[in-house]
């Protein structure tokens, strides 16, 4: 079933509308600057903060109740994370921010670094202070170099103006930041990659436990947040928790930006608050394309679960509501399928990504993503065999839950997802040798 | 200690061990390639996952720690997929040709492929091919078998010392590699060849010349240092065919060195000799065993040729046997000499009894390790290794020597300096710690000053402990062991130093520079000898020499008479390790050509000249006698026993680990690896 979606579609029961947080300056003229971002009050909340003494226990209890969740994928609660980090260590505590989106579909955290990257240094410094970290860093995707470019401008503002270094605003608080680049690889993304990655070594997870808060950057407690995630602080401080929370829906509390690309008229990030209906979102990207009709969707990105149009349809966009339909908001990059998409080609380039870009360091991924890019090229070239298909599912199993950080999972969910939901297609494809949209 | 269920069966496991610890102790069998106890964990090849109760997913059993009332399931349903699944994907990129792999055999991919993999692969894609890379004359590297265990990796890293080798590449395109074309040159490189699990990296010089069950192993110890490792000879056809590490956790563990590996190739040398020389003008030519005797017996038969007192010099390799030894100790008394150098490599003794005072794995339990003088990355790499593994777990190792050897180890002090200044750092970190007063002072030798208790060691290379400016030395550091508690400890480097040391208690290893009437010299070339100019003017000055070697080599001509000796692996005995530990071995191969071992040229020799108490019918039964000459006198100062100084060579002498004796000088592989590199 496919639908034709009424771009001025007026949704009944809904109070949910696009909203920008972690956006807020990108209407103003020159939203990147210091300027801009305290005419808006930026910087204010860190200063109240420094100027206080607020205890952080009441910071993180007032995140607590906004119901921030980590933006990057995983979606754990923030406040939670920030009180695992030991508070009485007797030493360098780093934190870092994860701007390393490499994921197809991602492009959320570089509009945050252009176009508001002081809301997200403020967050990074309120961070700190909570946290009690020293050094922070921010490691920046190496696909968006004009972006590690500007934000070191922005670090050098923000030095200028005072809100880093040593003696923060004359009150004793002490941190540096800093931008680090990487070089384009998927799974530096991954939280200890990262840290490995910062490190000055070859990017490849590390075995958790130890988790990052006890043993981070050279072995020192780290947090690691996501861009999104940091930016969301200060406006949470700014607002309180409750008034974040009330953006959201119960469990998804605050705004989301959802890295809407694909078969859209009008693709974009959109910052909506959360539980607002997919049909809507939709409607604000300006519906799908040449006019033609919903496929299916993949709401988080390549790496969670594709939803058919009929599914995707009614379904809410929240932590909740994206998990009824077995699938999750993911980093919120959406991709958008219209009705001409081959499936079989587009989980081609969706597991030549993820072959690409394993670290080799474990086997069921090293050799796994490899042998599904395989099976389904061959598919794809007509060479395959219906028992293709439950070789290819077999497998994936077989990665998925086996491997040392995630991207093992992440490489098995699109394949899993697909030929769940579109398997019909596939067959005919083997059959035909060809697609048979 | 925790409580764990295994199988339904329950366990007593300490805290913070690891699933596969405590299986292993238990003999529960896990199948692994990446975990090997003595490397770091990295979970990476997937083999070990189990499942555990109320875990969703399965665990890797070498990176997860037990907790009490852990249930955990090796033959279950979900970990026997994990095995399969692991196994497959192993295998599907790994060549199934083992029949004309030189692992083949004694491969641990194979072994578990056979125990826990499917026989039929579903994968029909092609291969990943990746290019081999030269690392050098030791490890042949064959590179579309490797499984990216990473082990290699780790050992060089963590064991070795220094990262030479690493996982080049992403995902299938991961290879592991030198940097930029570079060769793997650590002394203890050859022991990746045993950590592979697969035959991606193996043997150089062995591979394809034989499979692992034509050969016979035969134990042996090492000749080439003074730690005595455990060593196996693999015999096929009455030759080594290679040598492989016994695993002893008190000695070498698990490792063994390169010259330990490697110098079997030797035994083989064009440079062996095959009869008994006599030289006939400026010639030699190949006589009968009967005929040396005889010839032996006509220039030291006291009946017809009385020497008076120390008319015979007799020059000795520190890597005679304690038989050996013990049988030239009643020859020498019985020729009516004193002019015995037992350790060519050596000045004459200044102390008595240099050993390490303590057994070697007691060496990690101290906190600070002070090592004074010693090339130890030459003389002793595992021995180096151990002091790697304490400046890794924090312990300090503070170094004061007159060359800055690059020991690829965390040093904490450091104080390079000639070794006429040793004593005066010594007074000066004397004088810091007998002053009461505190004195705002930072250097060095204070940061030194403050390490030293009783749980410090000092230890004593043997550059420094024969070298006459030690003499001043002794007293400050006696005042200091005095003062702080702390141990000393020797670093003597022949297999069997200490052995000679106590057998020849009452020489003191020194050669009167005269002339003699007759010389021997016991397996020893020109470059074992420290005092060169000294060995060449006493044969040149002597009537008759008598030279007992394997090898032809350039001091043969100064021989009258060249005897052919055995190589280590052809000899049976006895050697007295650094600690003192007594550990006998026997013959891996029947003697080349007409060669013999030393030990039955001394007692056939012996019974030619009329030499009392010498009917000896084994090695064994002289080993019996000369035990009982060993002292086990453990050092708590520093004893001066020579006071006289005489003929010492001053000079500082490199060694080279892969030139040490005549063996490892004859193993071309070995010969071929870069070499000196400890220089700086």
């Amino acid at each position: 079933m496919n639908d034709v979606i009424d771009k001025n579609i007026k949704l009944e029961n809904n109070n949910k509308q696009l909203f920008n947080i972690c956006l807020r300056t990108s209407s103003l003229k020159n939203p990147g600057s210091i300027k801009t971002y305290q005419s808006i009050g930026g910087y204010e909340q860190i200063k109240r903060i420094l100027k206080n003494k607020i205890d952080p226990q009441q910071l993180i209890d007032e995140i607590k109740i906004s119901g921030l969740r980590g933006r990057g994928g995983a979606g754990f609660p923030t406040g939670v994370k920030w009180s695992f980090m030991p508070r009485d260590y007797d030493g360098t505590k780093y934190i870092v921010c994860n701007s390393d989106e490499g994921e197809p579909g991602t492009f959320k955290d570089r509009d945050i670094i252009r176009y508001n990257p002081h809301q997200l240094i403020e967050g990074m410094i309120i961070g700190a202070y909570i946290m009690n970290a020293q050094v922070g860093f921010n490691y920046i995707h190496g696909e968006i170099w004009e972006d590690y470019v500007f934000f070191e401008k922005a670090i050098e503002d923000a030095r200028k103006a005072g809100f880093l270094g040593n003696n923060i605003l004359g009150s004793g608080f002490d941190f540096e930041l800093h931008a680090v680049h990487g070089y384009g690889a998927y799974i530096c993304g991954e939280e200890t990659a990262l840290i490995e990655s910062i490190e000055g070594k070859k990017g490849q997870p590390r075995y958790k436990p130890p988790f990052p808060a006890t043993y981070g950057i050279y072995g020192k407690p780290t947090n690691v947040n996501n861009t999104e995630t940091y930016a969301s602080i200060p406006w949470i401080i700014e607002h309180g928790g409750q008034e974040f929370m009330s953006h959201g829906v119960p469990n998804s509390g605050g705004t989301k930006i959802f890295s809407v690309s694909g078969h859209v008229e009008k693709p974009g990030n959109y910052e909506i608050q959360l539980g607002m209906p997919f049909r809507q979102l939709l409607a604000e990207a300006g519906g799908v394309w040449k006019n033609r009709q919903l496929k299916a969707v993949i709401p988080g990105g390549p790496s969670t679960p594709v939803v058919p149009a009929n599914i995707i349809i009614d379904a809410t966009l929240d932590y909740d509501g994206l998990a009824q339909i077995g699938s999750s908001v993911g980093a919120g990059s959406m991709i958008v399928m219209d009705d001409s998409t081959c499936m079989v080609q587009a989980l081609r380039r969706l597991s030549y990504f993820f072959y690409e870009e394993s670290c080799g360091q474990c086997t069921p991924c090293r050799e796994g993503t490899g042998w599904v890019y395989r099976i389904i090229d061959r598919i794809f070239k007509g060479q395959a065999t219906l028992a293709d298909l439950d070789l290819l599912t077999d497998v994936s199993k077989k990665i998925s839950g086996r491997t040392i950080c995630a991207l093992g999972d992440a490489a098995a969910t699109p394949v899993l997802s697909f030929i769940k939901h579109f398997r019909s297609e596939f067959e005919n494809f083997i059959k035909h040798g060809k697609s048979v949209n | 200690m925790v409580k764990i269920k295994i199988n339904g069966k329950t366990f007593k496991a300490p805290e913070k061990s690891t699933i596969i610890q405590v299986a292993d102790d238990n003999g529960i069998e896990i199948p692994r390639f990446c975990y090997h106890k003595k490397l770091s964990i990295a979970a990476n090849c997937r083999m070990c996952l189990v499942e555990v109760k109320n875990f969703p997913k399965p665990l890797p059993a070498c990176a997860t720690q037990v907790n009490e009332g852990m249930e955990i399931f090796t033959k279950s349903k979900q970990t026997k997929d994990c095995q399969q699944s692991v196994m497959e994907f192993l295998l599907i990129n790994h060549p199934l040709d083992c029949p004309i792999c030189d692992q083949g055999g004694e491969c641990d991919l194979q072994d578990t492929a056979m125990a826990y993999g499917s026989p039929k692969s579903r994968y029909q894609e092609e291969k990943r091919v990746v290019l081999n890379k030269n690392l050098g004359p030791l490890v042949s590297t064959d590179l579309n078998r490797c499984i990216q265990c990473s082990r290699c990796v780790r050992f060089l890293k963590e064991v070795g010392g220094m990262q030479e080798l690493g996982l080049i590449g992403r995902g299938e395109h991961a290879e592991i590699s030198a940097y930029v074309e570079k060769s793997v040159d650590s002394e203890i490189s050859g022991n990746i060849i045993d950590l592979c699990p697969v035959g991606a990296l193996t043997s150089k010089p062995f591979r394809y010349s034989a499979r692992t069950w034509e050969m016979v192993r035969k134990s042996t110890i090492s000749p080439h240092d003074s730690l005595g490792s455990h060593l196996e000879a693999h015999v096929k056809d009455g030759n080594v065919m290679r040598v492989l590490p016994k695993e002893n956790e008190d000695i070498n563990e698990c490792w063994i060195s390169d010259r330990d590996r490697f110098s079997y190739i030797g035994i083989n040398s064009e440079d062996r000799i095959k009869t008994p020389l006599l030289k006939t003008g400026s010639n030699f030519k190949p006589i009968s065993w009967d005929e040396a005797f005889h010839t032996l017996e006509r220039v030291f038969h006291p009946s017809l040729n009385k020497f008076k007192e120390d008319e015979v010099a007799i020059f000795s390799s520190n890597q005679i046997t304690l038989e050996e030894a013990y049988l030239l100790d009643k020859l020498a008394s019985y020729v009516g000499t004193k002019q015995v150098k037992f350790d060519v490599a050596n000045n004459p003794n200044l102390i008595a009894n240099p050993s390490l005072n303590g057994m070697i794995g007691d060496v990690e339990s101290f906190e600070n390790i002070i090592l004074l003088g010693s090339q130890l990355r030459n003389e002793n790499p595992l021995l180096l290794q151990r002091l790697r593994k304490m400046g890794n777990a924090g312990k300090t190792i503070n170094i004061i020597n007159t060359v800055d050897f690059d020991l690829q180890l965390t040093v904490s002090n450091k104080i390079i300096q000639p070794i006429k200044d040793f004593q005066k750092t010594f007074e000066h970190i004397h004088k810091i710690l007998s002053t009461k007063v505190a004195k705002k002072e930072n250097s060095t030798e204070k940061n030194i000053a403050n390490l030293l208790s009783e749980k410090t060691l000092l230890l004593v290379g043997e550059d420094i402990y024969t070298n006459p400016a030690f003499m001043n030395l002794t007293n400050v550091i006696n005042q200091l062991i005095d003062l702080t508690s702390m141990k000393i400890g020797c670093l003597p480097t022949g297999s069997n130093s200490v052995g000679l040391q106590q057998m020849f208690g009452n020489y003191v290893n020194h050669i009167d520079d005269k002339k003699y009437q007759a010389s021997i010299s016991l397996n020893l070339e020109l470059e074992d000898i420290k005092d060169k100019s000294l060995f060449e003017r006493v044969l040149k000055k002597s009537k008759f020499n008598v030279g007992v070697t394997p090898f032809l080599n350039k001091n043969s001509k100064q021989f009258d008479l060249i005897l052919p000796s055995t190589t280590h692996f052809e000899n049976e005995g006895t050697f007295v390790n650094l600690e003192s530990r007594v550990q006998s071995f026997s013959q891996t191969i029947s003697p080349k050509f007409e060669s013999k071992p030393l030990w039955k040229i001394l007692r056939v020799l012996g019974n030619f000249i009329d030499c009392p108490d010498f009917t000896f019918e084994s090695c064994s039964e002289i080993k019996e006698k000369a035990v009982q000459k060993l002292s086990k006198n453990k050092l708590k100062r520093f004893n001066l026993i020579n006071q006289q100084v005489k003929h010492h060579s001053k000079d500082f002498w490199l060694k080279d680990i892969n030139n040490s004796d005549a063996l490892v000088r004859r193993s071309t592989a070995l010969q071929n690896t870069k070499r000196l590199r400890s220089e700086k």
